[in-house]
């Protein structure tokens, strides 16, 4: 079997968004919509405070939520892994939205752009006007990993097979690949650090990794 | 603060979508009083069409809140998981049946010398029930917000939605008819119910560890729907019971204040208690190391 799952090196990360703007760009979201977010927080109390990166989205979970919420069928769950939304099902109900610990999923009820009431060249490039009135989210860059795979590459090694936001990644903080592949590269990043998922009291099984510290 | 480093408050659901919770709540209840007091002798007619009016209301509200109203019949695709899909295909048969019950007992059946609605009457309020019982399933299966999530707030929300359907149905019965002591005293221990109710449901949440926003919100509910709800009731009704030459009025005036005091709180439940917890980490990490 193939699960695809992301992994976030906290340690690395240091809150420049250009994951969240790789991924505005590839996919034309409307303002306030990030599929692939970073939050910034505060750790610790004056004056020994830190500050954390934490890169989030859709955890992909095994378990989601979202999926038996769905009362269209609209959420799906690919065989990787990838829990991905069919647009032209989607009934716009927001089941899935409020159904997500992580508060990954978005809907906006009508167009806006950027700048004014016309979409930038930018925008036009990933400007999608059938996402209006659906829940969207992060779908790992499904359609990348899929031509990359028809291609013959590996997703997570190969950059065109291998989700926007890891590719933009500046500091080589995010990692993407398949965790039950034992000689994967995110198998060994977590066998050797130690690291967490999000909400996992939630019993979602997260597909999203967060590394603090060597192993 | 950002969202995540910070709990945030719910915007896909609306005050549409608490009318749903409402409709359903107080017309499915409403069915239920109604057969009862039909095999009472009490009449069933006016309170069986205001129920299902409630539910079709609710559910037309829901349908101006979803993104692409015209697609709504997709709904119908996922019964084997989805609470929303079952509560849609619940509601054909309730309607059906709530059709046919009426129109047993309005001046037709005499006319086409129909039998007693009884049997359709009782069909239509199981089938009530069971579109609640989906309706208490969708808003606890939001599993991203611990305030709806959290069990205790089915039978919470369940004996609300009886409490507003026998609030309604004790003010078209003193319409029509002397409210009876019996249905009295149904609503003084439906309103304590609802009430005990509400102290196990913030009880459980709190120590869920729910947000704090969600805390707050539910603390500034709480005096409002109780006095409303639960204290102007009870006196009415307890008033009442040793006057009984006002019974019927005040009965009436206490299933208003029962009902109004259920629909504040789903209205608030949905638009302002409803947090997304914030995003926690077991612990900084450790900088400086990595190659």
């Amino acid at each position: 079997m193939t699960r695809y799952v992301m992994v976030a090196d906290l340690r690395r990360c240091i809150g420049c968004q250009t994951c969240t703007a790789a991924c505005k760009m590839a996919n034309g979201t409307p303002p306030g919509v990030q599929w692939r977010r970073v939050v910034d927080m505060e750790m610790g109390v004056y004056p020994d405070v830190k500050r954390v990166f934490i890169p989030t989205g859709c955890q992909h979970c095994s378990n989601p939520p979202c999926l038996d919420v769905c009362p269209s069928g609209a959420t799906q769950q690919r065989d990787d892994g990838i829990v991905n939304i069919d647009y032209d099902i989607c009934i716009g109900c927001a089941s899935c939205a409020v159904a997500c610990p992580y508060g990954a999923r978005y809907m906006v009820h009508e167009e806006q752009f950027a700048y004014g009431d016309k979409p930038t060249e930018d925008e036009k490039v990933g400007h999608n006007p059938d996402n209006i009135g659906v829940a969207t989210k992060c779908d790992f860059c499904a359609d990348v990993i899929d031509a990359g795979i028809a291609n013959g590459l590996t997703p997570g090694i190969d950059p065109e097979a291998t989700p926007r936001c890891v590719n933009s990644c500046i500091s080589g903080a995010m990692t993407f690949g398949d965790i039950d592949d034992p000689e994967s590269n995110v198998n060994k990043l977590l066998q050797s650090t130690k690291h967490f998922r999000m909400k996992e009291e939630a019993g979602t099984d997260p597909g999203f990794y967060y590394i603090l510290d060597e192993g | 603060m950002q969202w995540g480093a910070a709990s945030r408050l719910q915007q896909f659901w609306d005050v549409r979508a608490a009318c749903n919770f409402i409709g359903g709540g107080t017309g499915c209840g409403l069915l239920l009083w109604a057969v009862l007091g039909l095999t009472s002798g009490q009449p069933y007619f006016p309170a069986a069409l205001i129920g299902l009016m409630f539910v079709a209301a609710g559910l037309f509200m829901v349908w101006l809140e979803i993104g692409k109203p015209w697609r709504a019949f997709n709904l119908f695709f996922r019964p084997q998981t989805s609470w929303m899909t079952r509560e849609g295909i619940v509601a054909l048969p309730l309607f059906a049946a709530g059709a046919i019950a009426v129109l047993f007992d309005a001046e037709v059946r005499l006319a086409l010398q129909l039998p007693s609605p009884v049997i359709p009457a009782t069909l239509t309020a199981l089938l009530g029930l069971t579109f609640l019982y989906c309706q208490l399933q969708i808003i606890h299966s939001a599993k991203g917000l611990p305030a709806w999530r959290e069990s205790r707030i089915m039978p919470l929300l369940g004996i609300s939605g009886l409490t507003e359907g026998l609030g309604i149905y004790l003010l078209v019965t003193a319409i029509l008819v002397p409210v009876p002591v019996l249905m009295q005293f149904v609503a003084l221990t439906l309103v304590i119910a609802r009430a005990l109710a509400w102290y196990a449901y913030k009880s459980a949440l709190a120590h869920s560890g729910a947000p704090e926003s969600t805390m707050v919100a539910l603390a500034g509910l709480s005096a409002g729907f109780l006095i409303i709800g639960h204290v102007l009731p009870v006196i009415f009704l307890v008033l009442g019971m040793f006057a009984p030459g006002v019974a019927t009025p005040l009965a009436a005036l206490a299933g208003i204040m029962a009902t109004l005091g259920g629909w504040y709180l789903k209205i608030k439940l949905v638009t302002k208690a409803a947090y997304i917890p914030k995003f926690t980490i077991p612990a900084a990490p450790v900088r400086g190391q990595t190659g």
